[in-house]
């Protein structure tokens, strides 16, 4: 998230005068780092901007306490703040509280370097940004979701830029099947990091169509961090030895095949990015924009989005079609329990045709009471 | 010499003259005031922020019409004067 | 050119919606014009005598014919079908209505085009040359740094609010056809030993104290510019003056400390930004070049081409340049006929040039700092042709760089600042001196209608300044002024004139030259060799001095 500035509606503390920087004030020479919980910055009026140096300068010497910008500030110089490394506003006159998260997260990325460790555009652009960002220490729950639902409510692509670019979200990564919609998702995220770390879980089950529909997606987008997440081989040898337990226990062989190692590889990360779509099932309906599960986050930003959004998104941007979608499969999982869907059905009502199972439980919260486990 | 008070409306920018009871966007309804009474409206309606620059300018009156005595205002009473097409109707910037 | 990305886009587009919030408060009066001044003119919006007026930035002067289209689709749906090119390769619009404003912002949009920061008081559109990319004296293409510079001055945090406004100009070539040292920064691309750096001259500027900028560092590694960029800024912003409009710009700090001292602060303050993490890596410089790799110029193309027609000779030697591949050329497209408004184009005039670019040349097209257009990839070939379409619609003058092709800003017609118009005084010039052009041949003239000096007055050989003489229009009269390589500042002849005397005495100042030149000398040549004397004779008869 941007860094947020605290609002104090108290004009102007009671400031030291040393501590209260006048514009045109040589800080360098006066202000030793570190000793003090707060400084002061003065704007005597809005179109002064040296208070932006003051500030940036502070930063850049290593002051880490709060720097706060105090005078005829108003809420169309909170960008320019923030990114000069203010830490709070004391405003003259009141400035609306929510108008600030708005106008703090209207940019989707920035152009250059500012007092923050924020990656610029072209750092995101040429890769290095994930090695940069340290994953946040945070656990995040529902009330992060809901916020960010709402901060970004109708502004899905912004939302993904700004998990995509902005380090204070923490590590990122997309997870994909490479399935039938895959493509608009990984085209959208590749436009703007080709490094984005791609998770895909390969659960030995999967077409050889899915496969080469992956590497030719990898290639014509540019991905150069794909991660192939296979099951634990010894736990293989002993929950599937056979290869057969799909067909007696399909949960029990997605624990194994899928969500144990997808949760493996979502280790170290604070939030990841899902293609899901709230017209592909009726457990789906209801998504929202980010949800919070395991401490982590999880942005949907295609939620929205209707199967011939899709089509005319991959068509505009020339896509390649998952070879299997022209013979039947809207939804593609893996080969043993994916089949053709028939006109009029659920797009996913091939998947595990005749369980009671839509989904393959790494989108599911596992409760942990034990009723949920699997039968092995 | 008569007051002229003039501006331009804030949400599209057009020129406007005090005809008296209210803005018009034609010269030709301008009203002549004297300094004091123009400096009282002005006053008045300088509280409204839906007009820019307002001014009270100089005007004399020629031959029975009024006239803003700087070319500057002539020409914001006309248009440009390289593009009569574009002009008011009935003005002359002369 | 440079095609934007996704965020490139989504950045535009939240800049978009930003001022359309912040227009929808200053409408509902939650915003008040003080505050909202200077955000609506760091979309370009300008409050001039008759409505607003709205100017687009067109980054280093290129131009794609689809963005010229748009451009003559807005001035239909949102002006009076025209728009005035001006001498920092923007363009303007005359009539726009602020209620409207946004929506033409997003049009502009959807052409990866905008208004952002074309004024206010913070780093302006980047201009270059207009031939970059064609001309075969280039280092190499200056306009991959220019979109460098454009991306990093784009929403700069620190220095949106400077003291003064700010202009970058940005060349590759010993030529100067970018008046870049009359820039706040201006920067010559070079190479030194295989390496390639910057040549950065810092504090030129026109106005009140016209200023050529001098040399304040003579090679900074091109990867480094823009830490070296932000030193210099930032010593602007702490230091220039914010007590005096008028001594505001960089060029007066520049100035009062002298450029030695001026340098000796930047490359401290440049121990700490180089350090920053400031500069892109080389492989954005190569992301963004591979956008202006030249286009696919055919091979084995005739050179020469059939010029028995007189009118076409005519027009080809005079408006034709040189280009770097064989069998193709530059065209030069006059906006400046004898009479007509310099710099505007109407709505059908600019589809027909996109017309031609689409047609001739590669769909690109470049604007010049003295308000012309050009079409810079033209097969020789084409050339008949080119210039049958540009008959077509009124553009096949041929004066570039001629006494007729004056630099003229909007003036007391259209700006709120002016003090005596400037668009009739130059259709007067025009037609006065189109019938001797040729005789006079290099002839740069150049007129303002104030001392802020958009028309670049005192860079003209010969310079025409408006002032304001007790509510009359008067015209001073200035000689000597470059804004080429060899830039120098005109000097007042002496007093001023009407706009018919100024006419006269530039004819006098015409009459003087042609007696008193040297072979191969322009008028500003014979100026620098004999001084005011004779010039001042002629136009005051002798009674001043």
């Amino acid at each position: 998230m941007t860094e947020l500035l605290a609002l104090d509606d108290r004009a102007r503390l009671d400031l030291p005068a040393q501590l209260l920087i006048e514009p045109g004030e040589d800080i360098r020479a006066d202000i030793g780092p570190g000793r003090h919980p707060v400084i002061g910055v003065n704007f005597p009026k809005f179109r002064d901007g040296r208070g932006y140096s003051t500030a940036r300068i502070l930063r850049e010497q290593g002051y880490g306490g709060d720097i706060r910008a105090i005078g005829d500030v108003t809420i169309d110089q909170m960008l320019c703040l923030n990114r000069t490394g203010f830490s709070s506003v004391a405003p003259a006159r009141p400035i609306p509280r929510n108008a600030v998260e708005t106008v703090l997260s209207r940019y989707p990325a920035i152009y250059q370097r500012g007092a923050s460790n924020r990656l610029p555009l072209w750092a995101l652009r040429h890769g290095g940004g994930e090695a940069a960002i340290p994953p946040s220490a945070r656990r995040y729950g529902p009330a992060d979701a809901d916020a960010l639902t709402r901060r970004f409510d109708g502004r899905a692509e912004a939302a993904l830029a700004a998990v995509l670019t902005d380090p204070a979200f923490g590590k990122v990564a997309l997870v994909s099947s490479f399935g039938a919609e895959s493509a608009v998702l990984l085209h959208q995220a590749a436009q703007i990091r080709r490094d984005i770390p791609v998770l895909v879980v390969d659960t030995g089950w999967l077409f050889a169509e899915t496969r080469a529909h992956a590497h030719d997606l990898i290639a014509r987008l540019g991905l150069v961090n794909v991660r192939w997440l296979k099951p634990d081989p010894a736990l293989l040898a002993e929950k599937d030895p056979k290869g057969l337990r799909w067909s007696y226990d399909p949960d029990g062989c997605c624990h194994i095949r899928k969500v144990l190692p997808l949760e493996k590889g979502l280790a170290g990360y604070d939030l990841w990015i899902s293609g899901r779509k709230r017209h592909q099932s009726s457990t789906r309906a209801a998504m929202a924009l980010f949800e919070a599960a395991d401490g982590r986050l999880k942005l949907n930003p295609l939620a929205g989005w209707t199967a011939s959004m899709v089509h005319d998104y991959a068509r505009r941007h020339d896509l390649p079609p998952h070879p299997l979608v022209a013979q039947g499969y809207p939804s593609i999982g893996c080969s043993p329990c994916t089949s053709r869907v028939l006109p009029g059905e659920d797009p996913r009502a091939g998947r595990w045709r005749g369980w009671e199972k839509s989904e393959c439980g790494i989108h599911t919260a596992q409760p942990d009471d034990g009723r949920n486990d699997p039968v092995f | 010499m008569v007051k002229l008070l003039t501006g331009n409306r804030l949400h599209c920018g057009q020129v406007i003259w005090w005809k008296g009871d209210g803005w018009s966007t034609s010269f030709s309804h301008a009203v002549g005031l004297a300094p004091e009474d123009g400096e009282a409206i002005r006053q008045r309606v300088a509280a409204d922020e839906m007009i820019n620059d307002l001014a009270l300018i100089d005007a004399e009156e020629v031959d029975g019409r009024l006239r803003p005595l700087r070319i500057r205002e002539r020409i914001r009473s006309y248009g440009p004067t390289v593009r009569p097409d574009l002009a008011h109707a009935g003005q002359d910037y002369r | 050119m440079y095609r934007y990305d996704d965020i490139d886009r989504q950045m535009v587009a939240a800049r978009v919606a930003e001022f359309r919030d912040q227009v929808t408060r200053r409408l509902s009066g939650d915003l008040d014009e003080e505050h909202f001044r200077p955000l609506r003119l760091m979309n370009g919006l300008y409050l001039q005598l008759h409505a607003y007026m709205l100017r687009i930035a067109i980054p280093y002067g290129t131009l794609a014919a689809r963005q010229l289209r748009k451009l003559a689709d807005i001035a239909r749906r949102y002006d009076r079908g025209y728009g005035h090119f001006t001498t920092r390769q923007n363009i303007q619009f005359n009539w726009i209505k602020l209620e409207e404003a946004p929506d033409i912002l997003a049009e502009l949009a959807t052409v990866d085009m905008h208004s952002i920061q074309t004024s206010g008081n913070c780093i302006r559109n980047i201009s270059s040359d207009q031939y970059a990319g064609a001309s075969a004296d280039e280092v190499e293409d200056p306009r991959p740094w220019a979109e460098l510079m454009r991306q990093w001055s784009s929403f700069h945090p620190e220095f949106s609010w400077l003291p003064r406004k700010f202009k970058i100009a940005v060349i590759a070539t010993d030529a100067d056809r970018a008046a870049m040292r009359w820039h706040d920064i201006g920067v010559q691309l070079v190479r030194r030993d295989g390496q390639l750096g910057f040549r950065v001259y810092v504090g030129g500027g026109m106005g009140r104290t016209p200023l050529i900028a001098p040399l304040i560092n003579d090679f900074v590694p091109a990867g480094q510019i823009l830490s070296y960029f932000e030193a210099a800024l930032r010593v602007y912003n702490r230091y220039g003056r914010r007590d005096n409009l008028f001594k505001a710009r960089i060029k007066i700090l520049v100035h009062e400390l002298g450029a030695e001292r001026y340098a000796a602060e930047v490359a401290e303050e440049f121990l700490v930004t180089s350090q920053l993490g400031i500069d892109p890596p080389a492989a954005e410089i190569a992301r963004i070049r591979s956008f202006f790799a030249p286009p696919l110029f055919e091979e084995g193309l005739p050179e020469s081409i059939d010029r028995t027609d007189p009118d076409f000779a005519h027009w080809a030697a005079r408006q034709v340049r040189a280009h770097k591949a064989p069998g193709y050329a530059i065209v030069n497209i006059s906006l400046k006929a004898p009479g007509a408004i310099p710099g505007d184009a109407s709505a059908d005039q600019m589809e027909a040039i996109a017309e031609l670019a689409e047609r001739y040349s590669f769909g690109e097209l470049r604007v010049t700092h003295s308000q012309n257009l050009v079409l810079p990839h033209v097969r020789i070939i084409d050339l008949p042709a080119v210039w049958a379409g540009l008959q077509a619609a009124g553009l096949a003058h041929a004066n570039l760089g001629l006494a007729s092709d004056i630099i003229a800003c909007p003036g007391l017609d259209y700006c709120t600042l002016a003090n005596a118009r400037s668009i009739p005084l130059a259709q007067k010039l025009g037609v006065r001196l189109a019938p001797r052009e040729e005789e006079l041949g290099d002839l740069k003239i150049k007129i303002s209608g104030c001392i802020n000096a958009c028309g670049h007055h005192h860079a003209g050989h010969i310079g025409i300044l408006g002032v304001d003489r007790k509510g009359v229009e008067s015209y001073q009269l200035l000689l000597g002024g470059s804004g080429e390589e060899d830039a120098s500042a005109a000097t007042i002849l002496g007093p001023g004139f009407s706009e018919d005397g100024v006419v006269e005495a530039v004819a006098a100042v015409t009459d003087v030259y042609l007696a008193e030149r040297h072979e191969g000398e322009r008028l500003l040549d014979t100026w620098r060799r004999l001084g005011a004397a004779p010039f001042k004779a002629a136009v005051y008869g002798g009674a001043n001095d």
